[in-house]
């Protein structure tokens, strides 16, 4: 019997200990988003899924409406006449084109608005908010204001039954705060009332607000190393089609020009902008303490649900040759190369910015010279484990496959035993005989060096259950994985004569086809 | 093999899924059109509203204070009152604002003038819903004059409302009450 040693840090079964209920119920919550994935998934491919992309569908939308947005402004008029007015007089252009541009500006403000949300709620229900992403999540929140801002200032210019409503709520909302000498509302009593400079201030705020929109996106992404700004293409032309398609099939139209003297039995509302207006009945006091106790929760969010702080990576000095691998890998710009300070032949040397770091280890697979450790431990100590847990799975008469897999272990602790000892700390699969499972923050970790150590320790070939690349947990793991798999990106797979190794990526809830792939993988090693 | 034998993913979309995620897009932009003008009932069926929207200046609570010859060459020359006027007397007074709807009063509000030290004009904006039909509408505003008698204003109206109306009854500083 080998004696069982303690797995590393890193790894992640048995989980280490029980999580709070809300961590748990946060969890159950991204199982539930995360078989919507699946199901869209197996309808469209994960290439062409477009809850993956949902950030930068915002992006692309918001540029939509940017384009749009100059053509409206060139033949907009002020004024509680004329800008109705000559917002239907752009719908009347020739060959449609004002029609089309009206129309896509509107979808495209909407598109914008519910990617964002999408995305924001992705990053809740898929743990992406915490820890170093907290900026991430705080400016995104701020993003998303100043997205509806800008929208609901558009909404207003029109001037029309829906711009009336939204001008009387947010007044009766804004008069309860004591800094207005006279009370906004009353601005709204009469048409005569207005004036154009409100128009035009309006409009100003309209046309500036997407300025700070710019600033507010570039610390959202800085902390991002190659930050992508537009979808794939294929998912960039097909959301163009699919606005371009609702402006032609369902042109977007003005509601009945403003008029305080009556209240219509029915107006056109955008509810992805004011999904709030049956609300508005109530006390305007009311509504500023939902509003106020929901923007807090929400801001707080990151630190309010954040969970285990992770194990941070760090430069062995000593032993880094400062060839800028990980400095290039690290998808959060966590690892910076500086001077020399310890008299080595090498000019630069790496250095972790722990505030940044998530944990990932992306790094420790891109070191070829084991100079960064993961939670204090060198990626030594995962390959002497694997050893370790390979002999004893030999030992207790099976032929092992190595299995190295990441968020897909949240789906498999429940068919994991440990094969040697309760409590030695390792898992094998219940229904594959001989698979030990080493669980890993990101597959990105994976040295390609590894696999032929593993096969070398007594593994009959091994098997990768990586995240969906275009939707890794770490953002770029699965891909450099495969990059260094196929020989496209170093450190590169080496000769390994006899090593059998097979890739497949998973949604985290995907357990069953996982199980089926393994299954058959180890046939065919068979 | 010389070299590791190395599967990987390959899942490009394949045509079947190029025609749902077709499908999928249609439904999405259905839905964006749908969604971006859905037709919603701000007041309700039948429903008719009469709004009062008041700006008044109610006089100063306090007897104004008319400033000797001394106290006002103690004064630097911007700020001497002009022809000898009273100077502000501070606070000015509450005043109470009543809607009545036939006769039964529906809305009584007491405003308060504006103003750190309540020396400001009063403002208020309110709102009823009405059954649609025939009725009498009357607003009084009322505010004390110092020490003498209490003013009030009124204006009361007959009137055929219709639903989806709106009667604004407005009270202008200087003018008083117009519909």
């Amino acid at each position: 019997m080998f004696a069982p040693t303690p797995l590393p840090v890193i790894t992640s079964f048995p989980a280490a200990r029980r999580e709070p209920l809300h961590r748990r119920l946060l969890r159950g919550a991204g199982r539930a988003y995360q078989w919507v994935e699946v199901a869209l998934d197996r309808l469209v491919a994960p290439a062409l899924n477009p809850l993956y992309h949902t950030g930068t569908i915002a992006v692309f939308s918001l540029a939509v409406a940017t384009v749009t947005g100059i053509y409206l402004f060139l033949f907009y008029r002020v004024g509680t006449a004329a800008a109705h007015a000559s917002v239907e007089a752009i719908v009347a252009h020739p060959f449609g084109i004002g029609a089309l541009m009206r129309s896509l500006h509107r979808y495209s403000s909407d598109a914008a608005i519910v990617a964002a949300a999408l995305h924001g709620l992705k990053m809740l229900l898929n743990d992406r908010f915490w820890g170093p992403r907290w900026i991430g999540w705080v400016t995104g929140l701020a993003l998303l204001a100043f997205v509806w801002f800008t929208g609901a200032t558009g909404y207003w210019l029109v001037w029309d039954a829906q711009a009336l409503v939204l001008s009387v709520t947010t007044a009766k909302f804004l008069d309860v705060l004591p800094f207005f000498a006279e009370p906004i509302v009353q601005t709204f009593v009469a048409n005569d009332r207005i004036q154009n400079f409100l128009f035009f201030i309006v409009l100003f705020i309209h046309v500036t607000v997407p300025l700070v929109l710019g600033a507010l996106y570039w610390i959202h992404v800085m902390r991002l190393a190659r930050a992508r700004f537009l979808p794939p293409r294929v998912v960039l032309w097909v959301t163009g089609v699919a606005l371009t398609a609702a402006s032609v099939l369902r042109p977007a139209l003005s509601g009945p020009p403003a008029d305080p003297t009556v209240v219509p039995a029915s107006i056109p509302v955008d509810w992805f902008y004011f999904p709030y207006f049956p609300l508005t009945a109530l006390d305007p006091r009311l509504a500023w303490g939902i509003a106020t106790v929901f923007a807090l929760v929400v801001l707080a969010v990151p630190w309010l649900l954040r969970g285990a702080a992770p194990a941070t990576a760090r430069v062995e000095t000593p032993a880094c040759t400062g060839c800028t691998r990980c400095y290039k890998d690290c998808p959060y710009e966590a690892i910076v190369m500086v001077a020399r300070t310890d008299g080595s032949r090498y000019k630069t040397q790496a250095v972790v910015n722990p505030a940044r770091c998530v944990g990932c280890g992306i790094c420790v697979g891109a070191c070829d010279s084991g100079g960064i450790v993961l939670g204090d431990e060198p990626i030594g100590v995962l390959a002497s484990a694997v050893t370790t847990r390979l002999a004893e799975s030999r030992a207790s008469g099976h032929d092992p496959i190595l299995v190295y897999t990441c968020r897909l272990m949240a789906s498999l602790e429940g068919h994991l035993v440990p094969v040697a000892r309760a409590g030695s700390g390792h898992g094998v699969l219940r229904d594959v005989p001989g698979a030990v499972v080493m669980g890993l923050p990101c597959v990105g970790l994976i040295h390609p060096d590894l696999l032929g150590q593993a096969v070398a320790a007594g593994a009959r070939g091994v098997y990768i259950a990586g995240c969906i690349p275009e939707d890794c947990q770490f953002r770029e793991g699965s891909t450099w994985l495969a990059q260094r798999l196929a020989g496209a990106r170093l450190p590169a797979l080496r000769d390994a004569p006899g090593v059998r190794v097979g890739v497949e990526w998973y949604s985290p809830v995907e357990r069953a086809r996982f199980m089926r792939d393994l299954a058959a993988f180890a046939r065919d090693l068979a | 093999v010389s070299r590791a034998a190395v599967t990987l993913p390959q899942h490009g979309p394949r045509p079947h899924q190029m025609a749902v995620f077709i499908v999928v897009l249609s439904v999405v932009s259905w839905g964006l059109g749908a969604f971006a003008a859905w037709p919603w009932s701000p007041g309700g069926p039948r429903t008719a509203y009469v709004r009062v929207s008041v700006k008044h200046v109610t006089p100063p609570l306090a007897v104004a204070q008319v400033l000797s010859a001394d106290e006002l060459a103690k004064l630097p020359p911007h700020m001497r009152p002009q022809g000898g006027a009273p100077t502000s007397a501070g606070r000015r007074a509450d005043a109470v604002l009543t809607l009545e709807l036939d006769g039964r009063p529906v809305l009584t509000r007491t405003l308060r003038p504006t103003g750190l030290h309540r020396d400001g004009p009063i403002h208020a904006y309110e709102e009823i819903r009405v059954a649609p039909g025939r009725h009498r509408v009357t607003v009084r505003l009322a505010s004390a004059q110092g020490s003498g008698p209490t003013e009030t204003r009124a204006l009361g109206r007959d009137v055929d409302v219709s639903p989806g109306q709106v009667l604004l009854f407005e009270h202008v500083a200087g003018t008083g009450w117009r519909e």
